[in-house]
């Protein structure tokens, strides 16, 4: 009797050690990261869930065949990272990146090509001059009874207290001027915070939607953007937003909601686009990557991915004027 | 935090009056939980961490049948073999039932057991479409072995495992966090229902194993330390797999 309770105790230790550590035991192998099948997971994935093949015209079962002859199980990481690189600049996206510890791969044809028309020293030096507001991330100041704000980046967080005196200071101003050239994106709230301020209607100014698998056409149904109108105090007033080729992301989304106002007027150059929203992966070699995941069209249905144009565009070498900034000049003179 | 705690309140309630006349046992585990986690949708890597677990349980033991519901909690720093890092947590409300056969042996009972379980991961380089996630409630067929053993019987040793094959699941869509049909003009609810899919059997996986091992104090309470095993691999958009090793030690409450 003894013996067999002893046996049943060995025989349940057993078990119950054998039992341990199964999350460890079925844990998955790491998948191969040689050079071949990094490109091969970075090409596929990019096949399947990158939305723009169509409208860029772009072959990527050519560009397979381009450049998955230059890799080699022996290239050393430098040279693979270059190769993914180049291939990935061929979407011509500024939403399309490669990360890796050493390096950052993009493609800023959007912009490199262009005059920015934006010279900040001009801009501190004769309107934010040194006694400007700083509320929050704005830098604000009058011009000409007109209010000029200039917004560097959409990531700098702007809360609805910092658009209260926005707002307040607009009592005492005939106009509002923002300036957001070169501001690269960020956080697409921040734009709409801004832009529910100027409407007390619910406003459509876009359309979009996601990819939903492999196909070209695999994407979800197209949906209204919308701006929807602050609870508290509007401005209902004029207002000028300077653009540039430099204006990207949300930028070129706030551009387009600002298209979308009756009483607000772009000025500037056509923004640099950027109107997919960037989905992040990972490689099997540990680079990250990104890459635009949707598409975004205006109330004409033109992709804003390739900007958005203004309502006057001022890029012409006879709308230069010396020594002043000719974007904030013509918004002045429209805001009179 | 009110409302878990008054959904708590009648989980407990309602077990409480079908467990009238039975035996009820309210039971409290922590412990380390060893975990790995991999979205294909994000990076063919596994993820893996370990941290606290909890679990919130309570039984109820009739003459022939048993039902028992835990409520498990963990959120873990997990790390790729590159550093790279994601908090996943997981929760999961899972429920057994076991019946005593005439047919089988005195020390093994049968019977079904139903997950509903929530995964979210939450990728630190990912600053779009994050949390990603997956929630899964499913049933299938669960067995029990239980044995007493000592001077007195004081010593109870169980060791239970359940395999779901049928059910729902719920998870991110192709690109983004929320399932498609969220990302479209209706109403929540048809979004809901048009988000579901069907846990099919041999195409989502989801199983687990409980293994514990008791003492029975002089006023009938318990301690114990155990280990609970999970295995979850779910196919949407793209395919999803987690896996957790949980150690604990266990306080049983006779009620």
């Amino acid at each position: 009797m003894r013996q067999a309770f002893s046996f049943t105790r060995i025989f349940l230790f057993n078990i119950a050690v054998l039992a341990m550590s199964c999350e460890e035991i079925i844990e998955p192998k790491a998948p191969d990261a040689n050079p071949i099948a990094v490109f091969d997971h970075l090409w596929n994935d990019i096949h399947n869930r990158y939305s723009f093949f169509e409208e860029k015209q772009i072959d990527w079962e050519a560009k397979k065949q381009k450049y998955r002859p230059l890799i080699h199980d022996e290239m050393d990481p430098f040279g693979l990272f270059d190769v993914l690189g180049d291939l990935l600049a061929e979407l011509e996206d500024g939403h399309v990146n490669l990360l890796s510890t050493f390096n950052r791969s993009r493609n800023w044809n959007w912009f490199e090509d262009f005059a920015l028309y934006y010279d900040e020293q001009l801009i501190y030096d004769k309107y934010l001059k040194t006694d400007y507001r700083i509320i929050g991330p704005l830098h604000a100041q009058t011009v000409e009874n007109m209010l000029y704000v200039n917004y560097r980046s959409f990531e700098r967080t702007l809360s609805d207290r910092h658009m209260d005196e926005i707002i307040r200071l607009m009592q005492f101003h005939d106009g509002l001027i923002i300036d957001v050239r070169s501001n690269g994106g960020g956080n697409l709230q921040n734009a709409l915070n801004i832009a529910s301020r100027f409407t007390e209607e619910e406003v459509v100014y876009a359309s979009q939607r996601f990819k939903t698998g492999p196909g070209r056409s695999d994407f979800t149904p197209w949906t209204p953007m919308r701006i929807t109108p602050h609870s508290g105090q509007k401005y209902l007033g004029k207002v000028a937003i300077l653009t540039n080729r430099r204006s990207y992301s949300t930028t070129t989304f706030f551009a387009q909601m600002i298209r979308a106002l009756p009483q607000a007027r772009l000025f500037g150059d056509r923004t640099g686009g950027g109107g997919g929203i960037p989905v992040f992966a990972e490689l099997p070699n540990g680079w990250t990557y990104r890459f635009s995941g949707s598409q975004t069209v205006d109330l004409d249905n033109q992709h804003i991915e390739f900007g958005v144009l203004p309502d006057q565009l001022l890029t012409h070498p006879m709308d230069l004027i010396e020594g002043k900034d000719h974007f904030i000049e013509a918004a002045v003179d429209w805001l009179r | 935090m009110k409302r878990y705690l008054i959904l708590l309140s009648l989980i407990l309630m309602q077990s409480w009056v079908l467990a009238q006349g039975k035996q009820r046992t309210l039971f409290l585990n922590t412990g380390p939980q060893n975990a790995w986690e991999r979205d294909f949708a994000y990076s063919p890597l596994v993820y893996k961490g370990c941290a606290m677990g909890f679990t919130l349980g309570y039984s109820s033991i009739g003459e022939k049948k048993t039902d028992e519901v835990y409520l498990h909690y963990s959120s873990l720093p997990m790390q790729n073999a590159f550093e790279a890092e994601m908090t996943g947590t997981l929760a999961s409300v899972i429920t057994y039932t076991f019946y005593k056969a005439a047919w089988l042996p005195e020390k093994i009972t049968i019977g079904w057991s139903n997950n509903n379980a929530l995964s979210l991961r939450n990728y630190q380089d990912a600053q779009n479409f994050n949390p990603r996630f997956d929630f899964h409630t499913s049933f299938g067929p669960a067995a029990r072995y239980q044995t007493s053993f000592g001077k007195d019987n004081q010593w109870r040793f169980s060791s239970q495992a359940h395999w779901q094959v049928i059910g729902f699941l719920l998870s991110a869509s192709y690109v983004t966090s929320p399932p498609d049909p969220f990302l479209h003009e209706q109403s929540t609810f048809n979004a809901f229902w048009q988000s579901i899919r069907f846990f099919q059997p041999f195409q989502q996986h989801d199983l687990g194993m409980l293994n514990q091992l008791f003492y029975r104090l002089s006023n009938g309470n318990e301690i114990g330390i155990g280990y609970r095993f999970h295995y979850t691999s779910l196919e949407n958009a793209h395919r999803a797999q987690h896996s957790g090793g949980h150690y604990f030690f266990q306080l049983n409450f006779q009620l």
